[in-house]
């Protein structure tokens, strides 16, 4: 979810993905670069990102992702169910 | 389509294995350049910023360990990988390969046939509706000959009285059937034929006897309740062996043949993968109602209805 969530706003290379949900999550989420390029693999599999040979801002080859579709539905699914989640724990947390 | 696309993915990476591996080495190379420019940028060496890298993110190696045993393909990949080490070894090792090879292949042997023998001779044997459901009473397994028997001993051959009151009176089975318990051998001759007389092995059987069996006539209709009763007119049924062995004549049906001096219509013709109630090496060729042996005056079953004959009893249980 938090790939597909920092792909939403624009396609972007693996290193970029993971610099931004450490910046957004500030500094609380550190991915290591097995765990990253698994997920990547999956979502790609799901049809859910599609990945792009591109060169990078240093003229570096770089494989760019971008979110599909059926990611962007996925996205706001999980986006829902998450938050629904969070609000029954926080409810739960709160009544006791 | 998900799935396709896995599917597609997973044997791009078994086919195009360099491809697929220098894509991801690239792309992780790429990962850890950039992560490691970041680190010089902020002032530290070049040997430094990687060795920094590689404790905050994971070495390139590792990373692409985890990616690829990610996929479904990892696994067909291991065992492939494992079958042609056990290939490699075994050619190390002739001698043993040998051995085990030898040893499978007569274990499966011996299993196959010894499963064959018994398929044919236990499970095959009886071609009836539902074996399972057969039972034969009795305490000894005698059936067809009466050598050295003693009702105070066993209890296997019964009287044709005993066996109609168990009929009457047994709730537990759907049918109660019986049959003579020895085997005699039939003078046969076609009615109005001049052949001369061949004698056939046969067998008196209730008239429940192939309704107990579940089993179907070739050709013709199988005997009845209604054949063996006293006063029926006397029929038979003929083996599909002998009806085989004679051309197959569809005027079997229906013709009369003397059967130890007695004329009895043949009515219809067994199935061909049966050969009566017990395993034998002669298999009766004629099926005649119990009650017909009233008709023979030199049979030995003539007596048949007398209280002290015997007939054995063959019972089917009741289906649940």
């Amino acid at each position: 979810m938090l790939v597909l969530k920092t792909l939403a706003l624009e396609p972007m290379h693996g290193y970029g993905i993971s610099v931004r949900i450490e910046q957004m999550s500030r500094g609380v989420f550190r991915l290591n670069a097995g765990s990253l390029f698994l997920a990547i693999q999956r979502l790609e599999r799901d049809g859910l990102i599609a990945g792009e040979w591109k060169s990078t801002e240093n003229s570096r080859r770089a494989k760019y992702y971008s979110l599909t579709e059926k990611g962007q539905k996925r996205l706001n699914n999980e986006t829902r169910e998450w938050s629904k989640r969070v609000a029954a724990i926080a409810r739960i947390l709160e009544a006791s | 389509m998900s799935l396709l696309r896995n599917v597609a993915a997973g044997l791009r990476s078994l086919f195009q294995r360099e491809q697929v591996e220098r894509d991801l080495d690239e792309e992780l190379r790429a990962y850890q350049e950039m992560a490691t420019e970041e680190k010089i940028k902020q002032g530290m060496s070049r040997k430094d910023a990687l060795r920094e890298v590689r404790l905050e993110r994971g070495s390139v190696d590792a990373a692409k360990e985890v990616v690829r045993s990610g996929g479904w393909e990892s696994f067909l990949d291991t065992c492939c990988q494992d079958i042609r080490y056990g290939l490699r070894m075994l050619r190390k090792s002739p001698g043993f390969t040998i051995v085990v090879v030898l040893t499978l292949a007569l274990g499966i042997g011996a299993t196959t046939s010894i499963f064959t023998l018994f398929y044919d001779v236990l499970l095959k044997s009886l071609s009836v509706a539902s074996p399972a459901e057969l039972y034969r009473l009795g305490k000894e397994s005698r059936c067809c000959y009466w050598g050295g028997y003693s009702q105070e001993n066993e209890f296997s051959l019964v009287s044709y009285d005993l066996y109609e009151h168990f009929r009457n009176h047994t709730q537990g089975f759907v049918e109660l059937a019986a049959f003579q318990a020895s085997d005699p051998l039939f003078s046969v001759r076609r009615s109005g034929r001049p052949d001369a007389v061949q004698s056939y092995p046969g067998e008196f059987v209730s008239g429940n006897y192939f309704t107990m069996f579940g089993v179907r006539a070739t050709a013709g209709r199988l005997l009845t309740s209604t054949d063996d009763r006293p006063g029926a007119p006397a029929v038979a049924v003929m083996s599909y062996r002998l009806w085989q062995q004679n051309g197959s004549d569809p005027s079997v049906i229906g013709a009369v043949f003397d059967i130890d001096s007695a004329p009895f219509t043949i009515v219809g013709i067994t199935p061909p993968s049966f050969f009566g109630d017990t395993l034998r090496s002669n298999p009766p060729d004629f099926f005649l109602p119990l009650n017909a042996g009233t008709l023979m005056p030199l049979a030995d079953a003539g007596d048949l209805n007398q209280p002290d004959s015997d007939a054995s009893g063959l019972a089917q249980t009741r289906r649940q």
